[in-house]
């Protein structure tokens, strides 16, 4: 069975995806590629959050360039259902727990947005989570490695990340300028440590 | 004027040992996708507040929340807290709850800003956390 976008996406949500799913549909319809995997092959790499680097040497041609389309799916599913923390309000826990703002929320947006568009390097998909002070996390919980941004309800007060891997020798922190991509981030995250 | 009941009583403080657990409560609607993350590491009036075992179970922990039925409830470890730079922990036991403790230091600078300290102590503790005492999505 050929795969389909789950999600529509207006462009005026996510205008920096450019008809980011219609590639996906269009490869569903046209191409080999995924009728050639009846064994559901891509689900199960994307199920398990592939690395980058185990994808490209596994997945060739339109299945890679389904993989990076999915995972820019699934990231815009995750940005989305986020929105939801806008609406928790202020004392959402009944213990004095601050609001999340919708400029907050905008903030990660666009940075998830525009370091997932990067080319041939997949974001792995986050989670977005509530934090302290207004704040939100992005996080990236991964076989091998784990990586921890905070934006910071102040605009002006600085994002913030730390990152690990498994072994805990490898680590980065620092600070991230607001509407600056951070393509070293994305290597960090993705790179092949085998 | 604060209610005598949530005043620190001095002669009840001891020190925590390092291998005794710490119980933290964690509201379900911090838990977008029902995982824990670290941003359930979040101070109060100046420290995470937890309960030391030794005068209360998880499920007393649970049971002070004004909404018992939204919490669920972690562990951490005394010593492996301690072990992560700029924390400590104190008994600050209450008249009513003996077991009150603080976990200090969240978002004091260290070898890092202090905003960076900070969203690297969460990340810390995270890895701290062995799953559910109580998970909320379970229990009744």
């Amino acid at each position: 069975m050929a795969p389909t976008a789950q999600f529509e996406i207006p462009d005026t949500e996510f205008p920096e995806w450019p008809a980011h799913s219609e590639g996906f549909l269009n490869l569903a319809d046209d191409e080999p590629g995924c009728t050639e995997n009846p064994s559901g092959e891509l689900e199960d790499l994307i199920a398990k959050r592939l690395p980058y680097w185990d994808a490209q040497t596994k997945l060739t041609g339109n299945l890679w360039g389904a993989l990076v389309n999915r995972r820019q799916s699934d990231i815009s599913s995750v940005i989305r259902a986020a929105r939801a923390l806008v609406d928790l309000g202020e004392n959402w826990d009944g213990e004095g727990g601050r609001g999340y703002s919708l400029e907050t929320w905008k903030r990660v947006k666009k940075f998830l947005v525009s370091h997932a568009s990067v080319a041939r390097s997949p974001l792995p998909v986050p989670a977005i989570n509530p934090a302290d002070q207004g704040s939100f996390d992005v996080f990236w919980r991964l076989s091998d490695r784990q990586l921890l941004v905070n934006f910071p309800e102040d605009e002006f007060a600085p994002i913030t990340y730390y990152g690990q891997n498994q072994q805990g020798d490898n680590t980065i922190s620092g600070r991230i300028t607001a509407g600056k991509k951070r393509l070293d981030l994305v290597a960090w995250l993705t790179q092949n440590t085998k | 004027m604060v209610d005598p009941e949530h005043e620190i009583v001095q002669e009840w403080i001891e020190h925590i040992p390092e291998p005794d657990r710490l119980f933290m409560r964690v509201h379900v609607k911090s838990l977008t996708e029902r995982q824990l993350h670290p941003g359930i590491f979040r101070e109060r009036q100046g420290a995470m507040s937890v309960d030391w075992e030794r005068y209360s179970s998880a499920e007393d922990t649970r049971g002070r929340a004004l909404s018992p039925d939204e919490n669920g409830v972690i562990a951490l470890v005394t010593g492996d807290v301690r072990r992560i730079e700029g924390l400590s922990v104190e008994h600050e036991p209450l008249r009513s709850n003996r077991a009150h403790s603080g976990i200090h230091g969240l978002t004091l600078p260290g070898s890092l800003p202090a905003e960076e300290s900070k969203t690297k102590r969460r990340a810390l503790l995270l890895g701290l956390v062995d799953g559910w005492q109580i998970d909320p999505f379970e229990a009744a």
